[in-house]
């Protein structure tokens, strides 16, 4: 594709924006389940990696410039700060696709090995709501202790939430992206470059 | 019917953040509820703003009346999301209400007033405008899936998964990359290109009703704030 050009023209922007609402569907549909089942809702970031592999790479392939996941990630971060979703999720979104932008460019967007990272630095994006949600529960504890909560609840809740639930969340999500990512290089080398949609 | 300019909308969606930050749940949220009721209802989106209502008006009946009830993991993670969803359901219930009742072209030329880069704001409009698409393309692949005899329960996905994945994967980004195509050349005879400033048929001011709304979020949530 062009590319020569640093600047995004319109047409990158388009492009951007269309895959921008892949992502979040695939977001939403496979780690949606998660958030709605109360006990699970620290395994969204594992869901959330499923489904978006394909369409990660197919995007980094279409748009190979810099900027285009940064913009994604302001998008995305937009979205979820006007639906109200926690601001570590909003900025992690932004912060980790300006970092796998980066990762990604240094390849010149066509490495696999480092399209591969740029997706697992991607993935991570949605923890960030929580892990500030472990450090700054504070404020709705101390809600749910006026409505009449019992201490031992929230320290067993605390117990069961710090230690081995955010070492699944990091392993799992991982895993499941390096798994996605890989389905993905395998889907653009078999198929969208056959058929011309990818170079 | 009342009109509200999209400025004003963004900035009553910022206000409901820094609300859902600072103020804690209790009966401030639902008095943000029934705020975020009347708007909708004034603004045209009356069925589903009553329906978002009705089903807070539930869960929070729930919490205060049911969940003492209850004892063990239950009601702790119950309790856990709960919590988060009373955090998140006037911030979502508002952009729910004003994504359905502002045009993408009074959006573009709203922002445009306020000078943000075309690189965020056009991204954004393009989703607005793709979520209704990709719908539609979805009814289309999943009818071309079983018209071939594939379905898309776990159980077949066990037994295929290759075939799955190829005929979802492969529809839907081929489907999209062509949309991307057909949009930027459909944008891009219309101009979008043009490095001047943004024009618009629009009559976009600020109004009196539009302070009045202002001005009775921020009092609210001053009140939320301090007292």
């Amino acid at each position: 594709m062009n590319e020569g050009k640093k600047k995004l023209g319109a047409k990158d922007l388009i492009v951007t924006g269309i895959f921008a609402v892949l992502l979040l569907m695939a977001a939403m549909i496979g780690g949606g389940p998660f958030a709605t089942v109360p006990t699970l809702t620290f395994y969204f970031p594992i869901g959330a990696a499923v489904l978006a592999g394909p369409i990660f790479m197919l995007f980094i392939a279409k748009v190979p410039k810099y900027g285009a996941l940064a913009i994604v990630g302001a998008v995305l971060c937009i979205l979820g700060t006007l639906t109200g979703m926690h601001w570590g999720m909003n900025f992690g979104f932004l912060v980790c696709s300006i970092i796998a932008s980066i990762i990604a460019g240094i390849g010149k967007f066509k490495k696999p090995v480092l399209n591969l990272i740029a997706y697992l630095v991607y993935c991570i994006g949605p923890m960030g709501t929580y892990f500030v949600f472990f450090f700054n529960r504070e404020s709705w504890i101390s809600f749910m202790l006026k409505k009449g909560t019992e201490q031992e609840y929230i320290d067993k809740m605390s117990e069961v939430a710090t230690g081995g639930m955010m070492v699944i969340m990091v392993v799992g999500t991982l895993v499941v992206g390096l798994l996605s990512g890989l389905l993905g290089l395998r889907l653009m080398r078999k198929q969208f470059i056959k058929a011309g949609i990818a170079s | 019917m009342i009109k509200i300019d999209p400025r004003i909308k963004v900035i009553l969606i910022l206000i409901t953040v820094i609300f859902s930050i600072f103020v804690p749940t209790g009966l401030y949220t639902c008095i943000w509820i029934a705020m975020v009721t009347v708007l909708g209802t004034m603004l045209g989106r009356i069925k589903k703003t009553i329906r978002a209502a009705v089903i807070f008006a539930a869960l929070w009946l729930f919490a205060i009346y049911i969940l003492p009830m209850l004892h063990g993991t239950a009601h702790i993670s119950l309790l856990v999301w709960l919590g988060l969803v009373f955090k998140c359901y006037p911030c979502c219930m508002l952009a729910g209400v004003i994504i359905g009742t502002t045009q993408i072209s009074e959006f573009m030329a709203a922002m445009a007033k306020w000078n943000l880069p075309r690189e965020i704001v056009m991204p954004l409009a393009i989703m607005f405008r793709y979520f209704p698409t990709l719908k539609e393309d979805w009814g289309h692949i999943k009818d071309a899936m079983s018209i071939r005899g594939i379905s898309l329960s776990p159980l077949y996905f066990i037994k295929r998964p290759g075939v799955v994945i190829d005929a979802l994967y492969l529809p839907l980004l081929v489907t999209a990359s062509k949309t991307a195509d057909e949009l930027s050349s459909s944008a891009i005879t219309r101009g979008i290109e043009n490095p001047s400033r943004r024009t618009s048929r629009l009559d976009i001011r600020i109004k009196y009703i539009d302070i009045l709304v202002l001005t009775i979020f921020t009092l609210v949530l001053l009140l939320g704030v301090f007292l």
